[in-house]
């Protein structure tokens, strides 16, 4: 009994660094297979548990499903073992976290000038980010470091843009989302992070609302706002006809127009 | 289907999830260091010490102090402190017969965890 208790939690297994690992041993595949095993023990550890919530609940009130057990991997960005980690064969359900520092969001938003969701649609953002992220993994580095980023812009250390990456064995398709992170914070939304102040700073969402939405007596009484307002008022010429000249403009034989005869 | 950060901090059970096991890869560069984030999932896990949840931290490159500000834990803890070993591999180390050695000792300990 006491094993089946010692069995009944779920555990959480957190590896510093996998680039030691892959050192370690020398080979990204020794060190992918090692992984691989230490999943296959995490997991047998949630199935055991699961054994135990089931044999408990019939004796018992039921008993709330428990959270998996999770494998928590630590990776630079440049470890030649991150590609296999990331997988459907490795691990079906995965949270791929990619650590940014804010001034990257920042260098976007100058030399782009695309601001991140919501102030721009998430096809749009993700298009222009996702490439350059990847490419500029390096160069991220390099940006940080340079003297263009490190005078006149307030830095706050702790705060991180935190990316995710979401697939799951029970949903198709993967979700993808930008949030902030600190530690003093916790998870907040990118708006409330310093060293995002002035990417977001006096400007408005952009994401467009559709038509469709909008209830149809306010679409009237916009569209009657809109033909009210007489664009030809402040001219300094007049373009409005007189009587007469509407008569007139209206006798005037227009040439290639057949009388349908 | 929706992820957001909160919920990959704190271990929840969604009735979608058909998977034993989550894995979770936390990829860091040289402008953000992972530490403070690991020590944030890290205290999220313990915190569900009463539903029974452990931990087991394999510390090979950072001392067990820069993750964890208390092992002790009530026994909710385990940290596998393996700098010492792994400061030993490299071009003059044998590796060949220390990498096995430290292979079975992580993977019983996860057993046992």
């Amino acid at each position: 009994m006491s094993a089946l208790v010692q069995k009944q939690s779920q555990i959480s297994v957190f590896i510093d660094s996998v680039d030691t690992l892959a050192k370690v041993w020398g080979s990204p595949s020794q060190t992918v297979l090692f992984l691989k095993k230490v999943q296959q023990v995490v997991s047998s550890h949630t199935r055991k548990s699961a054994k135990y919530s089931q044999a408990r609940c019939t004796y018992s009130k039921p008993f709330p499903p428990a959270a998996p057990s999770r494998m928590i991997l630590s990776v630079s960005a440049r470890c030649p073992v991150l590609p296999h980690l990331l997988t459907r064969a490795f691990c079906s359900d995965l949270h791929h976290i990619i650590l940014h520092a804010p001034m990257l969001l920042r260098h976007i938003s100058t030399t782009f000038l695309l601001n991140p969701p919501p102030l721009t649609l998430p096809p749009k953002w993700w298009s222009i980010f996702g490439p350059f992220s990847a490419r500029e993994r390096g160069e991220a580095e390099r940006l940080y470091f340079s003297p263009q980023y490190t005078s006149g812009v307030v830095a706050v250390e702790d705060e991180v843009v935190v990316e995710i990456f979401s697939r799951s064995s029970g949903s198709k398709g993967i979700a993808r989302v930008l949030e902030g992170w600190s530690p003093s914070k916790g998870p907040c939304k990118l708006e409330e992070l310093e060293g995002l102040e002035s990417v977001f700073a006096n400007k408005e969402v952009s994401v467009p609302v559709r038509t469709s939405l909008i209830p149809f007596s306010k679409r009237i009484l916009a569209d009657e706002e809109q033909t009210s307002m007489d664009p030809t008022q402040n001219l300094t010429f007049s373009l409005s006809l007189t009587a007469p000249q509407e008569i007139a403009r209206s006798q005037v034989v227009l040439p290639y127009v057949h009388g349908g005869e | 289907m929706k992820a957001h950060l909160s919920d990959v901090i704190t271990p929840q059970q969604s009735p979608q999830r058909k998977s034993a096991s989550t894995l979770i890869v936390l990829e860091h560069n040289l402008t953000r260091s992972s530490i403070p984030f690991l020590r944030a999932l890290l205290n999220e896990s313990l915190k569900e010490k009463e539903k029974g949840i452990q931990a087991l931290v394999i510390c090979l490159l950072y001392a067990p102090s820069v993750l964890v500000a208390d092992t002790y834990q009530d026994g909710h803890l385990r940290v596998l402190d393996l700098t010492d070993h792994v400061s030993t591999f490299g071009s003059e180390s044998n590796t060949d017969s220390e990498a096995p050695k430290t292979r079975s000792e992580l993977l019983t300990a996860i057993q046992e965890g």
